[in-house]
């Protein structure tokens, strides 16, 4: 499908202009390997270079909308500046934003997936019970089996839905742990935990 | 380091709001700007009471977590004044480590949590096609009352009324079961592909002898306890809804 043939009506029929038109239709981000599987003698390989050439038109021509990765797939977004415009369309109250809560266990879920809500409580001290409930209820996360441990408790693991939600193209794409800015000390002190305990009562004695 | 004497007096805690005890601790830590390798545990347990008085006084409920750190914390004060048997031997175990450990953890996930936020932000400004749809989908989500969970309680509940309504209506005769579980837990399972959801009344076929439903009562619960339904109940003592759960088998 790389050789363009012109139609009467003047639509170009290679590769490039399916795939325009396919992300264009779609609701959903859309895989290299979903478009190979629709496009006849293309592979994944191909649709990669093609989007990015797509991606390459749009910035050239200054188009108001480009093509974002997320979700392990791609997908035509307005581009931000256009986002008031679009507001005003949309008319509606815009939807709620995740509470603090729920990103904080969001966050945990991503690294530490599959991960038992016990797990969950440890590291945020505190109950996660209803956050976990509107997680799933969201379709940020969903249940991927059971553990081995006592009661063989539910592991939850993040979806696709989160991916979009955040507008991840997928989970590597957030920050390693050790590249987070350890804010409180050095950071040679986290290699090994090792305390002074000479003086440790020393300087906080009021 | 801070001097951390001059900022022993109290601190103005009260309006502020923390999503936890290692959330106060955090904050603790950063405002007396003190080496979170060797807190000063006096002082951050003093100004942690001080958080906790304040607190227990309004929001009661939600102080228990609060309370077990502030045990935590006076435990580690007291076995840091206990003298120590050498101080040379590197293999002396800090009372503070494991604590410490947990703090810089709990700060890591919520400098993630705030890469998401950001992301969150950075992704309501770009708009696909069917965004309407997606919005309105996420905030119905978003926005559905998240029903209670019924309880073993309420189950019961709701096939008492079951089984009195067909005592009433029905004569009794005594037949060999002619139902197994399984048939009845695929039952169910193929209401719910099709509809997504029933009412947990309709799943007690009317002219099915009494001995079928207390089956497919067994097959609910047994389905309820591996996860493959969600029984909920919008009010105390409302209509239970079954829905198709985390463990559902498609």
């Amino acid at each position: 499908m790389t050789d363009a043939s012109v139609t009467p009506t003047g639509a170009v029929l290679d590769t490039k202009h399916i795939v325009e038109a396919l992300l264009f239709a779609a609701d959903h981000p859309l895989t290299s390997e979903q478009l190979a599987s629709l496009i006849e003698e293309t592979t994944p390989a191909m649709i990669e270079d093609v989007v990015r050439d797509l991606e390459a038109d749009y910035v050239m021509q200054r188009r108001a909308f480009g093509i974002k990765r997320i979700a392990d797939g791609f997908q035509i977004v307005t581009r931000s500046d256009y986002a008031a415009w679009i507001e005003r369309l949309r008319a509606a109250a815009p939807r709620p934003r995740l509470s603090r809560p729920a990103l904080e266990t969001l966050a945990i879920i991503a690294y530490k997936q599959p991960v038992a809500r016990v797990e969950l409580e440890s590291i945020r001290g505190v109950s996660v019970d209803a956050v976990l409930r509107t997680l799933l209820e969201r379709g940020m996360v969903e249940v991927s089996g059971r553990g081995e441990g006592l009661g063989r408790p539910l592991l939850y693991r993040t979806t696709g839905h989160f991916l979009e939600y955040f507008g991840l193209p997928g989970l590597d794409a957030l920050p390693r742990p050790e590249e987070l800015e350890v804010l409180f000390a050095d950071r040679e002190h986290q290699e090994e935990l090792e305390f002074d305990s000479g003086d440790r009562i020393a300087g906080e004695d009021e | 380091m801070a001097d951390v004497e001059s900022t022993g007096h109290s601190v103005k805690l009260e309006t502020l709001d923390f999503e936890g005890p290692l959330d106060l601790l955090v904050y603790l830590v950063k405002k007396n700007e003190v080496d979170i390798y060797d807190i000063p545990i006096a002082l951050i347990t003093e100004q942690f009471l001080e958080y906790v008085e304040a607190m227990t006084r309004e929001k009661l409920e939600s102080a228990g977590e609060f309370l077990l750190m502030a045990a935590t914390l006076m435990r580690i004060k007291a076995q840091m004044l206990l003298p120590q048997p050498d101080l040379d031997d590197e293999e002396i175990d800090d009372p503070r480590r494991e604590l410490v450990l947990k703090i810089i953890e709990y700060q890591q996930f919520k400098e993630i949590a705030e890469h998401l936020r950001d992301h969150e932000s950075s992704r309501r400004l770009l708009f696909s096609r069917g965004y309407r749809e997606w919005l309105a989908e996420d905030s119905a989500r978003a926005e559905e009352e998240p029903a209670d969970r019924a309880t073993l309680g309420d189950l019961l509940r709701a096939f008492a009324d079951v089984m009195e309504q067909a005592a009433r209506d029905r004569i009794h005769h005594l037949e060999p079961l002619t139902v197994t579980i399984e048939e009845k837990v695929e039952f169910v399972r193929g209401r719910l592909r099709r509809e997504g959801r029933s009412s947990f009344r309709e799943l007690f076929v009317v002219g099915e002898p009494r001995s079928h439903w207390i089956v497919t009562f067994v097959a609910l619960l047994e389905m309820a306890r591996e996860g493959e339904i969600c029984l909920r109940q919008a009010e105390r003592f409302g209509d239970i809804n079954v829905f198709v759960g985390e463990g559902f088998k498609k």
